[in-house]
């Protein structure tokens, strides 16, 4: 499917979220399909998702994965200097969590697409990225 | 040799004289492969809306309105008054 209009990067809250069919979660990816937006999930960030949720919520998760708006960024060799970069420029070390890679692939993506993330925890990405534009689940 | 199926077909469409120009200037310029590609692209575009959606509903439901209202408004928010062509 087209992503002439853009999207947003999901980190692995927003994933979760989606697989525990909350509604909020659900009613973005919805309402981007209404309009011909696309999710893009960075697949460093399935790990987390698969982990934060229980084995029956894995079926959801898959389906949002095979969804015609949903675009899969990979995590690749070539992709590894700008991710350590990405890590490097973060002010604070102390407010890198265990999941720094994977926010950190969130960043790369949102930075290689120009689209925001949707997220359940701004505050971790802001570490990597103080001007990352983000959408908080409620 | 068993003769080749044919997988597309030759239709007659009719569109507005000012979406018609304007498809048939990105075919001119090389921005798009032909006018049947641009088509081609934009019905597949809506299908796999639609069937998205149909997935989407059949499995979970339509979600809440509250929350579809949420939605919309950062969707809105992203795309801007002039909707998702601007």
């Amino acid at each position: 499917m087209s992503q002439a209009f853009g999207g947003w990067v999901l980190d692995h809250h927003a994933l979760a979220a989606w697989a525990r069919v909350e509604p909020y979660a659900q009613s973005l990816v919805w309402s981007a399909m209404e309009v011909g937006m696309a999710v893009a999930v960075p697949v460093a960030t399935l790990p987390l998702a698969y982990a934060a949720t229980r084995e029956s919520a894995h079926d959801v998760l898959r389906a949002l994965l095979d969804l015609p708006v949903t675009l899969h960024d990979p995590f690749t060799e070539a992709d590894a200097p700008e991710l350590g970069r990405i890590l490097a420029g973060v002010t604070d070390p102390a407010a890198l969590t265990s999941d720094a890679l994977a926010l950190a692939c969130v960043v790369h993506s949102a930075h290689r697409r120009g689209w925001p993330v949707l997220t359940g925890s701004a505050a971790a990405l802001r570490a990597l990225d103080p001007d990352l534009e983000t959408d908080e689940l409620p | 040799m068993a003769p080749r199926e044919r997988t597309t077909k030759k239709i007659t469409i009719t569109l507005p004289i000012d979406d018609a120009e304007a498809v048939e200037r990105l075919a001119e310029s090389g921005q798009v492969e032909s006018v049947s590609r641009y088509v081609t692209e934009a019905v597949a575009f809506r299908r796999a809306r639609e069937d998205g959606l149909a997935v989407l509903e059949r499995r979970f439901g339509k979600p809440p309105e509250h929350a579809l209202e949420w939605a919309r408004n950062l969707v809105a928010r992203r795309i801007g008054p002039q909707g998702p062509g601007a």
